[in-house]
């Protein structure tokens, strides 16, 4: 069989056929660019390239990333990674941050207390713990412990007046 | 004995908790070489490889859940990688303020001193020839040459057409061989 296929393409090849098919201009230059990519690549050693890599590497490049990805997974798997601690910890925080608006000092109240406590009522505090008026002159409280000095000596009069209010009385009685 | 999953059975497994990390360690040893090569090449010296490798792989850990698996998980994880190896570089030409020409030479430098290329005369010959290739054809002719890469499996890597790669690699593999050919015949 094989020897009647070879006699026939024989005389098929030395048929003096001419004409035919033909191809575009600059056609077979092209499609050598088309198809030279493949065939160059064999032109070329099949080499690693010459890279080399430490003894083991590959097995410790494995262990290593390994163990890095096991730390990262570990600090993730955290209480806090969990929904229910996840919930009960923003609750938590939402509470501390609501206590802290309650417990916030109000300056308008205790400006309000200091306010009662008047100049007058620190002077006579400090005159009843007995200390001495130079000292309280010293410290810029003349003024006021004049002042009290004032109203006491007033009330002294106007108890002397009523004692002599009371001997009258007697007297006309 | 192992068992050998398929990428889609250890997608799945990943996004399993419970299974997360054994898939990732499966993972590892079916693509960490595969990509530490790749990214070899374009970054050139072993311990710049060696963080970008690294970084590769957390970024696929923390990713890989989200895959939505319109592509191949190596395409994928080539994509990641090439992606980290190229801005490595640009990184390193920033901090050494050069250009991008001259960081290619002081990587043709590395491959003469550094400690881990044991290639021969041509070997050193070829890769500096594929360095003083422009960025794109060089990843093209890494992955076509040294990989294998289909075209198409490149496109989905860089996002390049079919017709562009062939072009890229057409020019870049006359390029190389006339620089192979200039050395040897001097």
């Amino acid at each position: 069989m094989d020897q009647e296929i070879s006699n026939s393409e024989r005389y098929l090849r030395e048929l003096p056929i001419q004409g035919g098919f033909s191809v575009p201009q600059n056609y077979f230059s092209e499609l050598e660019n088309k198809l030279m990519p493949e065939e160059e690549a064999s032109l070329f050693p099949p080499v690693q390239g010459g890279f080399v890599v430490p003894e083991n590497y590959f097995v410790q490049l494995n262990l290593q990333l390994e163990e890095r990805v096991s730390k990262r997974l570990a600090s993730s798997i955290s209480l806090y990674g969990k929904p229910v601690f996840m919930w009960v910890g923003i609750a938590a925080s939402l509470l501390f941050v609501f206590g802290l608006f309650l417990y916030q000092p109000r300056p308008e109240k205790e400006l309000g207390s200091n306010q009662k406590i008047s100049a007058e009522d620190i002077a006579a505090h400090l005159n009843d713990v007995d200390l001495s008026e130079d000292l309280l002159c010293d410290a810029g409280w003349c003024s006021e412990i004049d002042k009290l000095n004032i109203i006491s000596d007033s009330a002294g009069m106007n108890a002397l007046n009523l004692e002599i209010d009371e001997d009258y009385i007697i007297d006309e009685l | 004995m192992q068992i050998n999953y398929s990428d889609t059975e250890l997608i799945q497994f990943f996004k399993d908790p419970l299974r997360k990390q054994a898939a990732f360690k499966m993972l590892l040893e079916r693509y960490s070489r595969k990509v530490y090569w790749q990214v070899r090449r374009i970054v050139i010296d072993h311990d710049d490889a060696d963080d970008v490798v690294q970084n590769t792989f957390i970024k696929v850990w923390e990713k890989l859940a989200d895959f939505r698996e319109d592509s191949q998980l190596y395409t994928w994880l080539y994509r990641v990688a090439t992606n980290e190896a190229l801005a490595f570089l640009q990184k390193k030409k920033a901090n050494l303020n050069v250009s991008m020409e001259t960081l290619q030479e002081q990587l043709s430098e590395t491959l003469v001193a550094g400690a881990y290329f044991d290639g021969d005369r041509l070997a050193l010959l070829l890769q500096q020839a594929v360095l003083q290739l422009p960025e794109k054809q060089r990843l093209v002719f890494n992955m076509k040459y040294f990989d294998g890469l289909k075209y198409e499996e490149m496109e989905a890597v860089l996002g390049t057409s079919v017709g562009a790669l062939k072009a890229s690699y057409h020019i870049a593999v006359k390029k190389v061989e006339a620089i192979i050919k200039q050395h040897l015949n001097q």
